[in-house]
């Protein structure tokens, strides 16, 4: 109850100082003149009892001080008092002073920076209702299967269905665009707390497939696309060829960071043939958990689940469907990939900023040494150890304040080029931003390190007896020993980071260079990718749909300087492959066993020679395969090793479960890396497109011509065969590839940068060390010189010197390296730590530098003059 | 001039307390007072009376005015406040507990 008033008081003793320091002086000068008037009074002189009074009263410095101790302010007095001796010392020394800023500077801001990242992606919740309710499974579920959940599930409070990408065409008259779009269950919006800006969300008659088609509009589309006017409930909007009711707006947050779309359809989940409910649309299951469960509960309760849902498909699904599902909370399964490469990256990081620190604290102890003068003068004045050691303390914090200051200045100007750097996939980057949460962080960063940074030199302080120093010229050799320690200490700090750092980049230099050198599979060069995507006015019927991709094929490939024209349902890499549940021959499967599944591509006979995949045995395709002629497949050699090793694959067959058409393998294909260049080939079978004909379609065109000019070319194309045809995802196929590789590239170039700066922290600290080594050591060399000793072997002396530096540093720094690397495998490929070329690199490359921040040491020492060095 | 240990300096609050009890005072006031008050014996110097003034005020217990003393000169005097009124009861009677204690102990050892 007290503290309040305490608090107040100290403040205003605070503010008021001068006053008080005036109060103070007033109030022991009325005492003395009352004392005084007290000895008149008995009876004294005015001069006795005047002399009698001052003798009696003591000095009144002294008591002035305690009275100020009582005050409880001295701290903050001194505090204040430190730091503007601080800066007169930083004026007289301003290029040492400035790099050390600048140095902090660097190892705050990049900490900073990646705190910001860290908590954007990992720690902010999410921005929807109560969000640490939420969670989703983990597994997708048919559209059929929501009434079972909604119905049945105890665990949740609400369940909803949710296609979080999905692609449409969104036309009114002119060029069509290809927007994001996604489909949800009428739950969902509710589920999630996300009130439409305007008009009302879905509702249960939505979602059937036979009521009037609606839409809801993205905020931003809103704006965009039609200028944000008030009467856009009700408005048409045509969406796939089909006109939808615009029946509300959503904020503008939307459905982010769940789905970054322009626009939402209802999911259709009743009014369809189960064939549709169950087979053809699936999605991702959310769900709110009532108020007392757990989301192991939540677990369990899916898992009890599956069976009813298994059952209530109109085909046969395996016993074990659903068995092994899991309810993951929300926030956890949309990060829950990327968390060890932010980590990695934050590791990094972290190692920059207890470099940099390292390197401002050797700074700060060499400061110290040149003023212990300076230091020496005010103990001999009186002034405690504790004291000089508390006014280094206070520097340094001022230091250390003045570099985070500057480093939060560094981040706010590099955060946005962050968020361009960062790669694409990492979820959340759109909500970084420097706020007040990451400013609390910057401050415990800065005050943290400066604090365990500044205790070294002001425990050094303390502990040093000052005297000799006021005798010699430079210190004794024993604290000049001790001293070197501690520095030594820092740098060899200093060098291990840096191993560690330059050890990470080498290792992902490895996994760059193997994945680079990994063959895809298919020619990436001088071939043109693009999306077409008719909807329903151009693809009315199957026949339409075959007409047009017919006339767009034959259009192309008269263009001069066209070799190939291919099309297929996906991007031979990257794209998301979708599994298909096959029967084999000869591999039958019993009932209610899980079938086996491979990866399917509808494509045109001129595929393999467009992207230049071999065929390794057998026929391609021809056009006749595409007219009604035998249902016939082709698979790649993953599907022959994987199901007929060993026998000829020409002439089995093979088939999709819901079908009773058995289709017969005709030729044996080169293998893809679909699933990215680190993955394996996925097992692959080809349908010819004709035998079956998805709407939607990937062009692929080989061609000499410059791209840009072949994807003007290719939309000429497009448009003149139907104006409304989007053309979407023009690029190079070969950037496709490399686009795999993003992450990898991103995370190397990073670490990278990292490497460099905590190196070059690393050889400046060794040289400093080196040849403060040197300078102090300077009679010995005399001696060693004058006794015959030859330049080479004085020069031996240094660099052995560097050299147990060097090795002390990889002693700290290997094991960290080879922990990290050991805990980082899922971001390496075909390397480890246990590579010994990698290792090798990294001996080298530090062993280079050390080398390199010796030489100059080296050879002063051998300069030495050994006359001049022994006077 | 040495800080009093803390037991006198305990002692020390306990009679600057009890000196405002009836009137507020400025600093010599309370150091005369409480000389006469003892009869002499204990005379408290102004190394010990100030930062005693100055940490009571710091707590709570008194507040300070500026005012004019006798001989119209500025003087800052001291009062009770109404925590430091209920401290100082709480004292007296701890203090006369723990008199009564030691002179118990000095009496049958």
């Amino acid at each position: 109850m007290r503290w309040p008033a305490r608090l107040r008081h100290r403040l205003r003793a605070l503010l008021t100082a001068r006053r008080s320091e005036q109060d103070l002086s007033d109030e022991l000068q009325f005492h003395l003149e009352a004392q005084v008037a007290a000895y008149v009074a008995e009876g004294h002189s005015v001069e006795a009892a005047r002399a009698r009074a001052l003798r009696e009263f003591g000095s009144p410095d002294v008591v002035a001080e305690q009275c100020r101790d009582a005050r409880g302010v001295r701290l903050l007095t001194d505090a204040w008092r430190d730091a503007r001796t601080g800066w007169r010392a930083a004026r007289r020394a301003p290029a040492s002073a400035a790099a050390a800023v600048a140095t902090l500077a660097l190892g705050i801001g990049s900490a900073t920076a990646m705190f910001s990242v860290v908590d954007a992606v990992l720690l902010r919740p999410l921005p929807f209702e109560a969000p640490d309710r939420l969670v989703r499974a983990d597994a997708w579920v048919a559209a059929g299967a929501l009434d079972v959940y909604r119905l049945q599930a105890r665990a949740f409070s609400t369940v909803g269905l949710l296609q979080p990408d999905r692609e449409v065409n969104v036309g009114v008259r002119t060029e069509p665009e290809r927007l994001r779009a996604a489909v949800a269950s009428d739950a969902v919006l509710p589920l999630l707390g996300v009130v439409p800006r305007r008009g009302r969300g879905f509702t249960a008659d939505d979602m059937h497939a036979s009521s009037a088609p609606v839409v809801l509009l993205g905020h931003d589309l809103w704006l965009r696309r039609f200028d944000g006017r008030a009467d856009i409930v009700g408005h048409a909007v045509r969406v796939d060829g089909v006109s939808r009711e615009v029946i509300g707006v959503l904020p503008p947050g939307g459905l982010r960071p769940l789905a970054d779309v322009d626009l939402v359809l209802p999911a259709a989940t009743r009014g369809l043939p189960p064939a549709v409910l169950w087979g053809s649309t699936y999605f991702q299951l959310l769900g709110r958990l009532r108020d007392d469960v757990s989301t192991g509960a939540a677990t369990a309760d899916l898992r009890r689940l599956a069976p009813i849902v298994r059952d209530s498909y109109p085909w046969r699904m395996p016993d074990v469907f659903g068995a092994e599902v899991v309810a993951v909370p929300l926030l956890e399964s949309l990060v829950g990939d990327v968390r060890p490469r932010l980590l990695a990256l934050g590791l990094a990081v972290a190692l920059v900023l207890l470099s940099a620190c390292a390197n401002v604290a050797t700074l700060v102890l060499a400061r110290a040494v040149v003023r212990e003068r300076e230091f020496a003068v005010r103990a001999a004045v009186g002034a405690s150890r504790r004291r000089l050691g508390q006014q280094l303390l206070t520097e340094t914090l001022a230091l250390w304040l003045c570099g985070g200051v500057l480093g939060w200045g560094m981040a706010l100007l590099t955060v946005t080029g962050l968020q361009a750097w960062l790669p694409a996939d990492v979820p959340r980057l759109d909500t970084l931003a420097l706020d007040g949460r990451v400013l609390v962080g910057t401050l415990l960063i800065t005050l943290l390190t400066g604090m365990a940074f500044g205790l070294l030199p002001a425990w050094r302080m303390a502990r040093t007896d000052l005297v000799p120093f006021l005798k010699a010229n430079d210190g004794g050799v024993a604290t000049a020993a001790g001293r070197q320690w501690l520095v030594k200490g820092l740098v060899i700090g200093q060098l291990a980071s840096a191993v560690v750092l330059v050890s990470g980049s080498v290792l992902l230099t490895r996994s760059l260079w193997n994945l680079s050198r990994v063959a895809p599979g298919f020619d990436a060069d001088d071939v043109l990718s693009a999306a077409i995507t008719p909807d329903q006015a151009v693809c009315a019927d199957e026949i339409r749909c075959a007409a047009f991709y017919a006339q767009v094929r034959e259009r192309l490939e008269v263009l001069p300087q066209v070799t190939a024209v291919g099309l297929a349902d996906n991007a031979p890499i990257g794209g998301a492959s979708s599994l298909f549940a096959i029967d084999v021959d000869g591999h039958p499967v019993a009932p209610g066993a899980p079938a086996y599944t491979a990866s399917r591509l509808v494509v045109t006979p001129t595929y393999f020679a467009a992207i230049d995949q071999p065929l390794v045995h057998g026929r391609a395709f021809t056009e006749a395969d595409g007219d009604g002629g035998a249902p016939v497949v082709l698979v790649n050699q993953a599907f022959v090793r994987r199901f007929w090793p060993g026998q000829d694959p020409i002439g089995k067959r093979l088939r999709y479960v819901w079908q009773p058409v058995w289709r017969t393998v005709v030729g044996v294909v080169g293998d893809i890396r679909q699933d990215g260049l680190a993955q394996a080939s996925p097992v692959a079978f080809y349908v010819p497109y004709g035998q079956d004909r998805p709407r939607d379609l990937r062009l692929f065109v080989e061609s000499g011509m410059a791209w840009p000019a072949l994807a003007r070319e290719v939309r000429r194309v497009v448009r003149g065969v139907h104006p409304e045809v989007p053309v979407s995802k023009v690029q190079p196929l070969r950037g496709v590839v490399e686009a795999s590789l993003a992450g990898t590239t991103a995370l190397l170039a990073i670490l990278s940068v990292f490497g460099a700066v905590v190196l070059l922290l690393g050889a400046i600290g060794t040289y400093g060390v080196l040849a403060a080594n040197v300078s102090s050591r300077r009679r010995e060399l005399g001696i060693r010189l004058a006794l015959g000793a030859s330049a080479r072997s004085i020069r031996r002396l240094v660099l052995r010197d560097a050299a147990t530096l060097c090795a002390a540093a990889f002693a700290l720094g290997v094991p960290v390296a080879w922990w990290s690397a050991r805990r980082a495998e899922a971001l390496l490929f075909g390397t480890g730590p246990q590579d010994v070329t990698a290792q090798l690199a990294v001996l080298v490359v530090m062993t280079a530098v050390a080398l390199a921040a010796a030489a100059v040491p080296a050879m002063r020492a051998a300069r030495v003059d050994p006359l001049r060095s022994l006077k | 001039m040495s800080r009093p240990p803390d037991m006198l300096q305990g002692m020390l609050d306990l009679l600057i307390l009890r000196v405002l009890q009836h009137e507020p005072m400025h600093g010599w006031a309370i150091g005369n007072r409480i000389r006469q008050l003892s009869d002499e014996v204990l005379q408290v110097q102004q190394g010990s009376l100030y930062p005693a003034l100055h940490k009571l005020e710091e707590q709570g217990w008194i507040e300070a005015t500026w005012g004019e003393s006798e001989n119209r000169r500025r003087a800052k005097f001291y009062t009770l406040t109404a925590a430091g009124r209920r401290r100082v009861t709480e004292e007296t009677a701890h203090w006369q507990r723990l008199s009564a204690a030691i002179a118990l102990v000095v009496r049958t050892t």
